[in-house]
């Protein structure tokens, strides 16, 4: 069914031996490199966002870069410049650290409009325009991005038109109590280990050809639609529906859609099943969403309102 | 020419307020709010008694009004009536909303905190001010405070006993009346017919969905028959195969298989839709063949 290139299984296995925990965040990370998207992780300081990108990039045999965001950073910063050789007497390109097959956004939020919008348009086109030359990105092209929950001083909030280029935005808990003690055996003794690359990125571009071939019946294609249509219809969604400004876009259900066969073609089955598009939903629609001031006032969870939309729809 | 200059300047600023007004009017307004307290004239009251209670604000602002304060829920008591003011100094604006109340009865009673929603000036983020809650102490009134109450209370007792004692009489007058009755003769109790018992068939909706899949062939029968399976394992509608197989012990491995290859049929591709509706066709067959 898979063929002969390694399953990507594999490297979920392989990321389950360098972090501890986190399932459900590194079954993201692969499902968004099968689906050939980008992804978004929030959580608190030290939960291993940064470790499981890094970890990531060596398992698929792939370049790593990190980009720490600041609020003094420029374009030029993340795409790269132009610049003079006094020996040639001609100017040379200078790629900048986005030319990485996973790149590390960190602290993406802590960054100007301007700089977010050219990593956003990089993640977009897959190109990037330095000079009078266009270059391309790797091949395969994954933005693993980071906010900071916490530390909202200083910050400059990602507009929801932006936010909507990621496939998928993952919330990075803290770890229960079993997950932490063995952390605290494995790193506190001794320095992190990247795992060896079990796949390669011949494996990494095949899996996504793959992927698009996974069989997505139309009784599915329908229940995607109308999810995604029911963050836009307030009134189905009981108490929750007033905290909602505007529903998701379209991109939300391409979005599930992309992630349903990722899931199916990891578990090595040819077909998407209801499950699969209830398992991932929330991890669609939960950036996708544009909420009232009255979720802040009132302390609301937004992921309730997520699940709320969710359940307002049958399954078939 | 000054003045016509000068009065169409005024009439596109009014006429940009106008505008302006109902946006603004959506919005929060940007407050320093240094006080937002809930008090009363009296807090320990009796049934029947007037008394006021205050929800008083200071902001270090100007403002007209402050139209958003969301009065606490006073359904224990009557309300008769309320009022604001608003003074306005060289510290801001102090807001005070007035309400006069009546309590209809005895107890404690806690009034939760008054509050209202704006955009809190010290760190520009929307926020919601609340006050402190109040404990209002009702007592009932003493006799001696109303005399004609308590004849009214002294006659209700009289009566309430009266009642009493009458039914008492009528139920002893009945019960003597039924002893002094003649014996009626007893007639023979013929045999009643006998019943019929239906025998209901607990699997006959799933035999039929299996039927009309087997004859139709179809993704939309085998998604009737996949319904009737998960009614058999108590799933509700809307579930998934999931939510049927955490339902289904691991001993049942008929039910559970029949569940899985439902849903290849359901939503498999359609290269191998027909091997897949020949399976799951088997997989209901061979559970109902069990019963």
């Amino acid at each position: 069914m898979i063929g002969s290139h390694t399953r990507p299984a594999a490297l979920l296995e392989t990321l389950g031996r360098s972090i501890v925990g986190q399932r459900a965040v590194l079954e993201t990370l692969v499902l968004t490199v099968i689906a050939g998207g980008h992804v978004l992780l929030e959580g608190a300081p030290g939960v291993a966002k940064t470790l499981a990108c890094r970890a990531l990039a060596a398992a698929i045999g792939g370049t790593f870069r990190r980009i720490q965001f600041t609020p003094d950073l420029l374009p030029s910063d993340i795409v790269g410049t132009r610049v003079f050789d006094q020996r040639t007497a001609t100017f040379a390109t200078v790629p900048g650290p986005i030319f990485a097959n996973v790149v590390l956004a960190d602290e993406i939020n802590r960054a100007p409009a301007k700089v977010q919008s050219a990593l956003l348009e990089g993640m977009q086109e897959h190109h990037a325009t330095i000079g009078p030359e266009t270059l391309a990105f790797p091949d395969p092209f994954v933005v693993l991005a980071t906010m900071n929950p916490l530390d909202g001083d200083g910050t400059y909030a990602l507009p929801l038109a932006q936010m909507d280029r990621f496939l998928a935005k993952v919330i990075v808990g803290y770890p229960d109590r079993d997950d932490e003690r063995a952390i605290v055996d494995r790193f506190g003794t001794s320095d992190v280990d990247l795992p060896a690359s079990v796949v390669t990125l011949d494996d990494v571009r095949s899996w996504r050809t793959a992927a698009r071939a996974v069989f997505l019946d139309a009784k599915l294609r329908d229940y995607i639609v109308d999810i995604v249509r029911a963050t836009r219809e307030p009134a189905r969604l009981g108490e929750f529906g007033k905290y909602i400004e505007s529903g998701a876009s379209p991109r939300a259900a391409i979005a599930l859609a992309q992630l349903v066969r990722a899931r199916a073609f990891l578990e090595d089955r040819d077909f998407a099943t209801p499950d699969d598009v209830r398992d991932l939903a929330p991890s669609v629609l939960r950036h996708r969403i544009a909420y009232g001031y009255r979720v802040a006032t009132e302390g609301i969870d937004t992921e309730a309102i997520v699940q709320a939309a969710i359940g307002a729809v049958h399954a078939p | 020419m000054a003045r016509s200059t000068f009065a169409r300047l005024i009439a596109t600023l009014v006429a940009f307020a106008a505008l302006a007004l109902p946006l603004a009017a959506e919005q929060l307004a940007r407050l320093h709010v240094t006080n937002l307290s809930l008090g009363a004239d009296r807090t320990h009251v009796k049934i029947g008694e007037r008394f006021s209670i205050y929800v008083r604000v200071h902001v270090n602002e100007r403002v007209d009004r402050i139209d958003n304060i969301v009065l606490p829920n006073l359904l224990n008591f009557n309300n008769l009536g309320d009022e604001h003011t608003r003074a306005i100094n060289p510290k801001g604006t102090d807001w005070t909303e007035r309400v006069i109340l009546e309590a209809p009865q005895a107890g404690t009673f806690m009034i939760p905190p008054a509050y209202f929603d704006a955009i809190n000036a010290v760190n520009g983020k929307p926020s919601r001010f609340s006050s402190n809650t109040l404990q209002i102490v009702v007592g009932a009134p003493s006799p001696l405070d109303d005399p004609g109450a308590l004849a009214r209370r002294v006659l209700s007792i009289v009566l309430v006993v009266v009642g009493v004692l009458a039914a008492i009489f009528v139920l002893l007058a009945l019960f003597v009346l039924r002893m002094r009755r003649k014996p009626v003769p007893i007639s023979p109790v013929r045999p009643a017919p006998p019943t019929l018992t239906v025998l209901v068939d607990p699997d006959a909706a799933l035999r039929t969905a299996l039927a009309a899949a087997s004859r139709t062939r179809t993704r939309a029968s085998i998604l009737i028959l996949r319904g009737e399976v998960f009614a058999r394992a108590g799933v509700p509608r809307g579930a998934t195969t999931r939510d049927a197989l955490d339902r289904i012990s691991a001993d049942a491995r008929g039910l559970r298989l029949a569940v899985a290859q439902l849903e290849r049929a359901a939503f498999g591709p359609h290269d191998r839709l027909e091997m897949a509706i020949d399976e799951a066709l088997a997989a209901v067959e061979s559970l109902l063949g069990r019963v």
